[in-house]
């Protein structure tokens, strides 16, 4: 077994209140209830910025002719959720990847959950496996970013256009399936630099 | 990993998947109608995204006219090529309308102008996962639009809403293979359905099926709707065809259409939300 397991602290101040409480019921990652105002402050700021930059990116993905080339456009929201889940582990990386598919699925064409279930189970497989499994590296989100949009891209083909029999359904997969996955998987890098630098930030004004 | 699967983490997402399968069922059930979280990030996004699209139309038509100018010398010689042969139509169109009007005069027949009821929309979105240049248009239910309204430009029709939000609609284009319009020829009169096909889809261009062997569609005629099933208005330009070719089964032909308008960059689009002889969405 290699990588990390997250250190679980269930130490609480005795003196916290309730919406820190509340707050802090969310970050399981680090033991969870019962810290102080402060640091409930800066873990909201942090899931607060997390869900806008999704927002930010769905409204980047979806703008007309933004990135696209040859008709072909990068899904954003993917890289970005997976290296989320990458550093945040499986329970806030499911729940951001929850998110991010329930935008994937405002834009798309496909029945409402398609995405956002099939990104939570992902997204809680990538924090198991980057605990467990594999390393939390560079070419770990790669091979992860790739994955999950190869598998999205698979299930959409399968679902919406294979099991419905067009004619010549194969060359739709092959000119704008893969190429949209594999142009996803291109923002990796960025994505995994911005995904550790915002979580060394705050992990720094929780070490405060 | 054991300790996951007993946590109150692993039962709070079951939780969520269970929430998420819910919602999945009721869309799948109500088909168009966007679900409650839908509409809820579409009123949250939508402003972004008009904001956005604002700004991209704005700067794709400076690096339009920087980037493209070989490709629109091209298209100017391809619409000069396409002026003299509109003229000579022209002359033909003018001495059958005149004919028509003397005609009508003598039958008595008064001209029936559809009445249309129309909302404008602006194309908000567009989303990497589609794959027949589908789009999000920025009126939805609260400005009268409905499901399976049709959707068109001044130049003809550019699809159908398939999808429909407070605010916000998506719009599935005539070069999706899953939309079949009732169409036909309007010189020959044949009939057929207006689809779209992988293959043509890439080049933005769609196609006119069923044709039967004997028909006598040949490239230039304009296929236009004709309201059959009620989904259509009739008479809408849908495009004019390129070139007719036999389906690879041999048995009926299939016209390769040139639509009226590109959807595939279309910004601005109109959407009939009644029209004389409109089937209702239940239908």
């Amino acid at each position: 077994m290699k990588g990390r397991r997250p250190q679980r602290n269930n130490k609480g101040d005795g003196g916290a209140n309730k919406r820190s409480r509340f707050v802090l019921f969310l970050d399981f990652n680090e033991g969870g209830m019962g810290l102080n105002n402060n640091k409930a402050k800066v873990y909201a700021v942090k899931y607060c910025s997390y869900v806008l930059i999704l927002l930010a990116l769905y409204v980047l993905q979806t703008t007309p002719g933004f990135l696209s080339v040859f008709g072909i456009k990068p899904n954003l929201v993917i890289p970005a959720v997976v290296c989320i889940a990458m550093v945040e582990g499986e329970f806030v990386g499911g729940l951001l990847g929850a998110l991010g598919g329930m935008l994937l699925d405002l834009g798309a064409f496909s029945v409402f959950g398609f995405y956002s279930i099939q990104l939570l189970v992902i997204c809680v497989a990538i924090g198991l496996l980057v605990i467990y499994l594999m390393k939390n590296n560079l070419l770990s989100a790669a091979i992860l970013c790739g994955g999950t949009a190869l598998f999205l891209g698979i299930t959409q083909f399968f679902f919406l256009y294979a099991l419905w029999g067009y004619e010549d359904v194969f060359r739709l997969y092959l000119t704008k399936i893969l190429p949209t996955g594999v142009y996803t998987t291109v923002f990796t890098p960025l994505f995994y630099w911005g995904s550790r630098k915002l979580y060394d930030f705050y992990q720094s004004k929780l070490e405060l | 990993m054991g300790d996951f699967f007993k946590s109150i983490r692993f039962k709070i997402l079951v939780a969520v998947l269970a929430f998420l399968l819910a919602f999945m069922l009721r869309a799948a059930y109500t088909g168009g109608l966007a679900p409650m979280t839908s509409q809820i990030l579409g009123i949250l996004t939508n402003p972004l995204q008009k904001a956005s699209a604002s700004v991209s139309a704005s700067f794709s038509g400076l690096f339009d006219r920087m980037f493209r100018s070989g490709e629109i010398l091209e298209e100017n010689e391809r619409l000069k090529e396409e002026n003299r042969r509109l003229t000579q139509r022209q002359l033909e169109f003018d001495k059958y309308k005149l004919e028509n009007e003397q005609l009508k005069e003598y039958l008595d027949i008064k001209e029936k102008n559809p009445d249309f009821d129309f909302e404008t929309a602006f194309v908000i979105g567009r989303d990497p996962n589609d794959r027949f240049y589908a789009f999000t248009i920025d009126k939805g239910s609260l400005d009268g639009i409905s499901l399976h309204d049709p959707v068109i430009t001044e130049d003809g029709l550019v699809g159908m809403v398939v999808e429909v939000g407070p605010t916000y609609a998506k719009v599935a284009t005539i070069l999706d293979v899953m939309l079949e319009i009732s169409s036909y020829d309007s010189r020959t009169k044949d009939i057929g359905i207006t689809t779209g096909r992988i293959d043509l889809a890439e080049e933005g261009l769609c196609q006119l099926t069923l044709l039967q062997r004997e028909s006598g569609a040949s490239a230039g005629d304009i296929v236009i709707t004709s309201n059959v099933g009620g989904l259509y208005p009739k008479d809408l330009v849908i495009g004019t065809i390129r070139e007719v070719r036999t389906e690879s089964h041999g048995i009926s032909l299939y016209a390769v259409i040139e639509p009226a308008v590109d959807v595939r960059t279309v910004k601005d689009v109109l959407v009939i939300t009644s029209f004389e002889g409109q089937a209702s969405a239940a239908e």
